[in-house]
């Protein structure tokens, strides 16, 4: 942890299993967090047809939205899983 | 040949044929993914399949789709478009149990309620709308019935199992908290993905995840949860797989628990909600009945906000209310939103049938007694059986040969088809 608070985390792609290394701050929410990585291009933006959680890799708690990774058991060091859930056959009319 | 060789493979695969021929699976969502594993449903012999979705086949479909005919996209009627009813028929000519049940209803699952996932062993949820799966999570949580998740997106799927054994496991809530819990939104909902267009997709991924999620069902009827609370990612185009593990959320808004001893009350969908409550007295001395769903019974116009009467159940509500005399858009305050979620013996509501409030033949609700707090699960008379369309039985002989259906039986709510 640096002395802005900021900490490590590890991020897995939930298709190939890729991680993504990225130092969060204090008060970095889930939303904050998954914006960046489709920014980083590291995940495809999830869009209305699905939703993308992140998960607590040790403990298997899915973290809301707007919770801080930090007030969500999340430290320096930690993994943390990308999950995906789409749509399923989706709509084409 | 006979049954015992027919399926001399898979039971060395430890498939047991006395566990698969007693049955049940409901596949909610007869798009791709249901047709997929509705087939595979079908050829392991699992006895009886219902059928649950309210869409018509467009043509797109076709290349994902084994169960539907090459035909009835274009130029059949819309009978022969519901994709529950061909998915049903597709799945019945492939059977190779026993003596096979394939039901469908042309309905969204929120209309049928509870009753119509009573008796089944396993439940798929295969639809396109997360209000949807909310819905399912929720309702197979409740009747302790396993649960299969899936979807998918170009050449990625996904699928979780929820086994529903105990009120404290993970449920699909507990990863999607935001989720609505049905009402009015599930129609926004909907719209605002139709809206998003189309999800790529292939037969490829709709047949990988057709085929894990059967297997998951199949060791679900088996008792068996080797991926209990996780969720399952895999990629067809790179192999790549990971099964992430989903804890239960402590604050989760889904129904964490599970309904015990359910009263069958000998009271018919066409009665009033008075009838029930009257049955009620005989366990409970104050009784209330709680609806499955909010009934709407009155809302502010879309437009100019006046008071318009609705009186449909929440599920029923696809568009927003109008008032249908203005043309534009009022400065005056709105209309309240008047629901119930509850029915005492002296409500107005009382009065109503219980079909109109949205409990069907067999629906499963709770009566809540007043003066001890006891919540007590009910059933109205009725079975699943009687909100579907059942194919003709067609006993299979000793070769296992294929069926042939000549007509449908209808039974008494098979007539409320939606599309």
């Amino acid at each position: 942890m640096t002395t802005s608070g900021k900490f490590q985390v590890t991020f897995i792609n939930p298709r190939d299993s890729r991680e993504f290394k990225a130092e969060v701050g204090p008060l970095t929410t889930a939303g904050e967090a998954i914006t960046g990585l489709v920014k980083a291009g590291f995940i495809q933006a999830p869009g209305p047809n699905a939703a993308c959680v992140l998960v607590n890799a040790k403990s298997g708690a899915s973290i809301l939205n707007n919770a801080a990774l930090s007030a969500s058991g999340i430290g320096d060091g930690d993994i943390v899983h990308v999950t995906l859930t789409s749509s399923g056959a989706g709509v084409d009319r | 040949m006979d049954f015992e060789h027919l399926y001399s493979r898979e039971t060395l695969a430890g498939n047991d044929r006395s566990i698969l021929e007693q049955s049940v699976a409901a596949v909610v969502g007869c798009g791709a993914a249901g047709n997929n594993i509705a087939l595979n449903f079908a050829l392991l012999g699992v006895r009886e399949l219902r059928c649950i979705d309210y869409d018509i086949i467009e043509p797109s479909n076709l290349t994902r789709s084994p169960l539907f005919k090459r035909d009835c996209a274009a130029d059949a009627g819309t009978r022969a478009r519901h994709k529950a009813r061909e998915v049903a028929l597709g799945a019945h000519a492939k059977a190779y149990a026993r003596d096979p049940v394939s039901r469908f209803a042309v309905a969204r699952i929120e209309e049928l309620g509870l009753g119509a996932l009573v008796g089944a062993g396993v439940v798929i949820s295969a639809v396109d709308s997360f209000a949807v799966r909310g819905y399912l999570a929720d309702a197979s949580r409740l009747l302790g019935i396993p649960l299969v998740e899936v979807g998918f997106s170009g050449a990625s799927g996904h699928m979780s199992v929820f086994p529903n054994r105990s009120a404290e496991e993970p449920c699909f809530r507990c990863l999607h908290a935001d989720i609505p819990t049905g009402g009015v939104s599930c129609a926004l909902y909907a719209r605002k993905v139709v809206e998003a267009g189309m999800t790529p997709a292939t037969q490829s991924i709709a047949s990988a995840i057709g085929s894990i999620a059967a297997e998951a069902a199949v060791r679900a009827l088996h008792g068996e949860f080797p991926l209990a609370g996780k969720m399952v990612h895999f990629d067809v185009r790179t192999g790549a797989s990971r099964a992430v593990l989903i804890s239960a959320d402590p604050e989760c808004r889904g129904a964490h628990r599970i309904l015990s001893g359910i009263k069958k009350l000998e009271v018919r969908a066409k009665e009033s909600a008075a009838r029930i409550l009257a049955a009620a007295r005989e366990f409970a001395e104050t009784p209330v009945l709680h609806l499955p769903a909010p009934f709407l019974v009155e809302a502010p116009c879309s437009l100019c906000g006046a008071r318009v009467i609705v009186r449909k159940p929440s599920w029923a509500v696809r568009e927003p209310p109008a008032c249908g005399k203005c043309a534009e858009s009022s400065d005056d305050a709105p209309a309240p939103l008047v629901t119930a979620s509850v029915i005492t013996s002296t409500d107005q509501l009382a009065n109503t049938a219980c079909r109109k409030l949205g409990l069907k033949h067999g629906a499963v609700f709770e009566i809540e007694d007043l003066s001890t707090g006891h919540l007590h699960a009910c059933r109205l008379e009725g079975s699943a059986a009687d909100l579907f369309v059942t194919l003709p039985r067609t006993k299979r002989n000793e070769t296992g040969g294929s069926p042939h259906v000549h007509g449908e039986r209808k039974t008494p709510d098979n007539d409320t088809r939606t599309s």
